[in-house]
């Protein structure tokens, strides 16, 4: 029986307005990803990666178009919705880590619990278990400018599936890892995703990041080209 | 599964350590320390602490253009322009560099130069509010004074209790002949009148009403040519009464409901009394308004004089008028008094230049218009000193504002150091973008303080004289400013900026080039930075022990000793810091400084002895204060943080808003520590002054009622009226005004304290007579109380006491029990006497002495005597009549209605009434019209708080832009973004209103018990709640935008953005 559809977009425009005239970003995207897929997303510098993640997160709106995530339609959401929406069943992964720097590896991990309304004890465990499984004993009361790079982005991972969200939404997730810490947080990934058939969407320019997902999307100047 | 190996480590293990964290912080505190010890010595020095504030004060405002002060900034600001001109010139590429960060983001040095304004605005406004008292006051005293240089007068006869009615001895006019005769020969000399000074009772026979207390001068018409024409209140000129004539000025005309042609009658200090007709109603000018006392003035014909005072052919007071003109005149007053001594001297039958009879020459206008300037200086000083806490606080707020600049700029800085700027060159970039916002904001500050200046005069003028009237209109009228003021506010706010600018440039250039390009905070290096810790923690500790031995043992400032134990315990925290962690070090340190400023007892013990002080002690007080709880709070910020953060652990859904709210503030230690000092420091000037203004005002409240000890009224009679009480009960008109009546018998004696070092000293003694029926004895119907009674033996028995007849025993007003600011009625000029001592007391030299013990010590004041019994007083001193009393008017009755009444029934005897309640309300609006100005003032320097608080909330949003994005990722609404900026400069304000708040009630209490109870302490909760209340409300205004521009930035753009 095919899994169903958690992300969903016809005809998906994102238009940026600039003092040169509008640009258009994403023209009239066709997408679906179905649950517990693991999706690359590849393409040059410039091509609408990024632009694609954040409208489809709900992060920025759209111009024109439809996106459904797990039925809803993003556009119909209110901000406040759509922020609810993210704490309950979205994990974000950045290039950068942006771990926020004044908060502990555990708060990090802990904010997203706690915006979802976890009571303060239970998210408190659950972020200790997710840096334990994440290899993270004994950092947890380390701020992100104690912790390497490999260390942030593990616990942008934990801060990402604490919540077992039903989307992850990964950024150049090993943009800033060395080969072997690539290879690891990747791999870390994969098992996630089988573990916990979640879905993954994981926007990269680097081959072998998209060679360890289900499928690849390339886009080309704010279009899908392939999948 | 198990977890990826990393291999590379910890990336800043040196960095992540807390020791090394709190080293940079320590690194970064002493380093504020540093500057703002410069900036405060800086001041301190200007404001002359060394030799005291009457110096200080004289070094300030002198003001002329070649005033010291004024020449050394104006030289100072000139060297530094010159400089500029030089490096810029040298180097032009970093000059460029420098003036073009200026032009960088113009809405960020608008907000700089509206920050950096603040101490020129203080130092220009309170030399502005300095030169509109001190115009006020020479306005005053040309007016009190009129055309009259320089005066000859000789001492007073002998005064009893209600005092003489001629203010100087008489002297025959042949003096006056002798000495006009030589006019012609002595320079400068324009004239001289002779005139006669006093007071006199005056009766409005047409609208029956009697005002005693008129300054009566005796002039004749031809004085004009010298003193001027009199003018009309329509305008006309009058040279002057004729013989049986009077001129009023507008007071005497309202006190007496005189118009023109009314009948008065004037009775004078000695001979009987003479009917006149009113010519006219003059203006309160140079003429009209001449040595007006408060009640009026009336003008008579010298020879009406004369015979008023029972002195024909006498005057009293030999007025010279010089060449020059009013204002020119005095600079004549040397040569002229010179010549005129010589004159007299003669004239006198006195030796060489030095004149007989007891005559001496003073150069009035010279001496009262330097007393006037003296008063504004002293004025300028107060705010000066009131405003070194908003200038303190600005001096933060620089050091605040180039740390954030530097901060935010440090990876170019890195690029620049990389491609080969060295670390002079990156200074001298600040310098020259400091010395741009220096001169702009400098330029607006000192405006700005005019108009602050004129602001707060116009509020004084509007509080002291209910919005209208002369006083009001004096006041308005005399708002002035001289050049030399906006010179000195200019430059010496100009070198603060700019010399604070330059040692935070200093400090923060200095960086290590990769962490600089990288982003990555710098590193401090833990060993040296201990080490300097040590070397300054002795240097402290040695300079403390000197400055604390110097104060200890010499009777010197006392602000010298505490500056020393200050550093002591500074310098030893310092030291600490070598082996123990910095945490426990520093918290010893400011718990120790806490305690020794708010304990005023330590500090007494500490300090035995009596020591000189000024009010800079307050400034250092109000410093260490909040430096103390500053540096706990920077310390221990993290377990606040920690508290603070369980208690939200109730609700979950704010958790994440409190725990995000909170954490910056804990992180960035020392940022927020700025902004909580910059507060504390302001909110405790404010706090501070509200507290002494309750404490003022609620202590002449209560000194009314100990003053009155019930009664509503007291009065002094001229001549002693017999008999009082039984005509006040058989008159009806009289009966129905007044309900209770005392008088006393009264005399001047000669005092002496047994065993006191002081010699003998003349006071008044009175006694109220015994058997009075109810109402009417004293003895038994007044609720005076006492400081102390022998053995606490309670009021009534001492009262019992003091009528028992031969009971050689006697009360003291509470001028003898002393205190830190004089008394409220008369100044003491005495020796202190406490219950069990023997008052010695004689009616003359060498006539019997009488050993009289102090059974209690009054607290009122307003009575200058010495209460004993009524039958000494009578049969051993003959002090038979009566001319003091104590009424209460009867209920329902109008106090004006009263004192007219009895005023004019007893104009005869020159009865003159004072309501206590009008004497308070007159105090209490005038010292809650100060107090509220002191209060504005101070709370200028909100505008710093608010300004570093609105600077920190627009760079947190640039700053936080990405941290913004991700939260709102995560899951943040934009209620939740805003909540949480909101909470940080909530908690970041309060913590330092909280502070602030604190540390100045702290300060007012120390201040009650230093002075000996002057004031009361009371914490004026509801003022207080509104000064809390207006400063968080700011501050919401300030912060409320930038957060909501926080809240609204879209999460996907805010993620993407890079600074």
């Amino acid at each position: 029986m095919p899994e169903p559809i958690v992300v969903e977009g016809r005809n998906v425009w994102k238009v940026y307005a600039s003092e040169a005239g509008e640009v258009p970003a994403l023209k009239g995207i066709d997408v679906s990803i179905a649950k517990g897929e693991m999706v690359a997303v590849m393409g040059p510098s410039g091509c609408g990666k990024t632009t694609f993640l954040n409208c489809f997160s709900g992060l920025d709106d759209i111009s024109k178009g439809t996106i459904r995530i797990e039925g809803r339609n993003l556009r119909n959401l209110s901000d406040n919705a759509r922020s609810e929406y993210r704490a309950l069943r979205m994990g974000f992964v950045f290039q950068a880590y942006n771990l926020l720097p004044v908060l502990t590896a555990q708060e990090n991990v802990e904010l997203p619990l706690l915006v979802a309304g976890v009571a303060p004890k239970e998210a408190r465990n659950r972020a200790r278990l997710w840096l334990n499984e994440l290899g993270l004993q004994g950092r947890e009361e380390h701020r992100p400018s104690a912790l390497s790079g490999g260390e942030q982005q593990r616990v942008t991972l934990a801060r990402a599936l604490a919540n077992r969200p039903a989307i992850v939404w990964a950024d150049e997730p090993t943009g800033n890892l060395d080969e072997e810490n690539s290879t690891a947080v990747m791999e870390l990934l994969r098992d996630l995703n089988r573990q916990h058939h979640q879905t993954f969407v994981v926007v990269t320019h680097d081959p072998s990041v998209a060679a360890s997902c289900d499928r690849t999307m390339r886009m080309r100047d704010g279009k899908i080209l392939a999948s | 599964m198990t977890g990826a190996r990393d291999r590379e480590g910890p990336a800043l293990p040196d960095m992540a350590s807390e020791g090394s964290r709190r080293s940079r912080l320590a690194a970064q505190v002493l380093w504020t320390g540093v500057v703002l010890g410069v900036c405060i010595i800086a001041m301190s020095l200007w404001l002359g602490t060394s030799q005291g504030a009457q110096q200080a004060s004289g070094g300030l405002t002198a003001l002329g253009w070649g005033d010291p002060t004024v020449g050394l900034l104006v030289l100072l600001v000139l060297i530094v322009a010159l400089s500029s001109v030089v490096l810029g010139v040298k180097d032009r590429v970093i000059a460029k560099i420098g003036l073009r960060n200026v032009a960088r983001a113009r809405t960020r040095t608008v907000v700089l130069l509206f920050g950096l304004l603040i101490g020129s605005t203080i130092i220009s406004s309170s030399l502005v509010i300095g030169d509109t008292v001190g115009a006020l006051s020479v306005h005053f005293t040309y007016i009190s004074d009129g055309a009259v240089d320089e005066a000859a007068y000789a001492p007073p006869p002998p005064q009893g209790l209600s005092g003489p009615a001629l203010w100087y001895g008489p002297l025959p006019t042949s003096v006056f002949d002798k000495a006009n005769a030589s006019v012609g020969r002595t320079p400068y000399l324009l004239g001289l009148t002779p005139m006669i000074l006093g007071t006199a009772g005056a009766y409005d026979l047409t609208a029956n009403v009697a005002q005693p207390g008129l300054t009566m001068v005796g002039v004749d018409p031809w004085a004009s040519r010298n003193l001027g024409s009199f003018t009309t209140t329509g305008g006309s000129s009058l040279a002057g009464p004729l013989p049986g004539e009077v001129l009023l000025n507008p007071t005497s005309a309202s006190e007496l409901s005189a118009s023109v042609g009314d009948r008065i009658r004037l009775s004078g200090p000695s001979a009987s009394p003479m009917n006149f007709t009113v010519l006219g109603i003059v203006k309160a000018d140079t003429r009209g308004g001449f040595q007006d006392a408060g009640l009026g003035d009336v003008f008579v014909a010298l020879q009406d004089a004369q015979n008023l005072s029972g002195i024909p052919g006498s005057f009293n007071y030999l007025a010279a008028t010089n060449t020059g003109g009013l204002v020119g005149g005095t600079s004549h007053s040397d040569d002229v008094s010179n010549s005129l001594n010589c004159t007299l001297a003669a004239a006198t039958n006195g030796a060489g230049c030095v004149p007989g009879m007891g005559v001496s020459v003073n150069r009035v206008l010279q001496r009262d218009i330097v007393s006037a300037q003296a008063s504004a200086q002293s004025l300028t000083q107060l705010f000066l000193v009131l405003g070194l806490f908003s200038i303190g606080a600005g001096c933060v707020l620089i050091v605040g504002i180039f740390a954030m600049l530097a901060e935010e700029r440090r990876g170019e800085m890195g690029v620049a150091r990389a491609v080969g700027m060295r670390r002079g060159q990156l200074i001298r970039a600040y310098y020259f973008e400091g010395l741009a916002y220096s001169a702009g904001a400098a330029l607006l500050g000192t405006l700005l303080g005019v108009v602050v200046g004129w602001g707060i005069i116009q509020l004084f003028a509007a509080s002291i004289g209910g919005g209208g009237g002369a006083a009001t209109n004096a006041i308005v009228e005399s708002f002035t400013f001289t050049p030399q003021s906006l010179v000195l506010a200019y430059a010496a706010g100009f070198l603060l900026t700019l010399g604070t600018v330059t040692l935070t440039s200093a400090y923060v250039s200095r960086m290590n080039i990769v962490r600089a390009i990288r982003s990555q905070p710098e590193l401090v290096h833990k060993t040296r930075s201990q080490r300097a810790m040590l070397v300054l923690g002795l240097v402290l500790v040695l300079v403390g022990a000197l400055l604390y031995l110097d104060g200890h043992a010499a009777q010197t400032d006392i602000s010298i000793g505490f500056m020393g134990a200050s550093m002591l315990i500074l310098g030893g925290g310092l030291i600490a810091a070598f082996r123990v962690p910095l945490r426990r070090a520093f918290s010893a340190s400011a718990v120790g400084l806490l305690f020794f400023w708010a304990d005023l007892p330590l500090r007494n013990d500490l300090f035995p002895g009596t020591h000189s002080g000024t009010i800079l002690v307050f400034f250092l007080e109000g410093v260490f204060l909040i430096l103390s709880a500053v540096i706990l709070y920077v310390f221990n910020s993290d377990v606040i943080v920690r508290v603070l953060t369980g208690l939200s652990r109730s609700s979950s859904r704010n958790l994440p808003v409190v725990r995000l709210a909170f954490s910056y503030p804990a992180h960035r230690k020392f940022r927020s520590a700025m902004t909580i000092s910059i507060f504390a420091m302001v909110l405790f000037t404010i706090t501070a002054i509200a507290a002494i203004g309750n404490g003022i005002s609620s202590g002449v409240s209560t000194s009314i009622t100990t003053e009155s000890g019930g009664y509503q009224f007291y009065g002094f009679s001229e001549s002693p009226i017999a008999n009082i009480t039984s005509e006040v009960t058989n008159n009806s008109t009289l009966n129905a005004e007044v309900s209770t009546l005392v008088p006393f018998y009264s005399g001047p004696g000669i005092l002496s304290v047994q065993g006191s070092r002081n010699s003998t000293f003349g006071y008044g003694l009175a006694a109220a007579p015994t058997g009075e029926p109810g109402r009417f004895d004293f003895y038994t119907s007044n609720h005076y109380n006492f400081t102390s009674t022998l053995d606490g033996m309670s009021a009534s028995r001492v009262w019992q006491e003091l009528s028992t007849p031969n009971t050689n025993v006697t009360v003291v007003d509470g001028s003898f029990a002393g205190g830190a600011f004089g008394s409220f009625g008369g100044g003491p000029g005495h020796p202190g006497a406490s219950p069990g001592d023997i008052l010695d007391v004689q009616q003359c030299p060498g006539c019997p002495t009488f050993h009289l013990k102090v059974l209690g010590v009054l607290n009122e004041q307003t009575l200058p005597i010495v209460l004993v019994n009524p039958e000494l007083l009578v049969n051993k001193f003959g002090y038979d009549s009566q001319s003091i009393f104590l009424f209460s008017g009867a209920p329902g009755a109008a106090p004006r209605a009263i004192i007219q009444t009895l005023q004019t029934h007893f104009f005869q005897e020159g009865l003159q009434i004072y309501d206590f309640a009008q004497i308070l309300s007159t105090t209490l609006q005038f010292t809650d019209a100060f107090i509220n100005l002191l209060e504005v003032f101070v709370a200028l320097g909100l505008i710093v708080g608010i300004t570093s608080l609105g600077i920190l909330a627009l760079r947190a949003v640039v700053e936080r832009r990405t941290q913004i994005g991700v939260v709102r990722a995560v899951g943040f609404r934009r209620s939740m973004v805003l909540a949480s900026f909101l909470t940080e400069y909530s908690f970041l304000a309060l913590m330092g209103i909280g502070i602030g708040a604190v540390m100045g009630l702290i300060l007012a209490y120390n201040l009650n018990q230093a002075v000996g109870g002057f004031f009361a302490f009371a914490v004026p909760w509801e003022n207080l709640l509104t000064i809390l209340g207006t400063s968080y409300a700011l501050t919401l205004v300030a912060t409320g935008l930038p957060s909501f521009r926080a809240s609204r930035i879209a999460p996907a753009e805010a993620i993407r953005y890079s600074e």
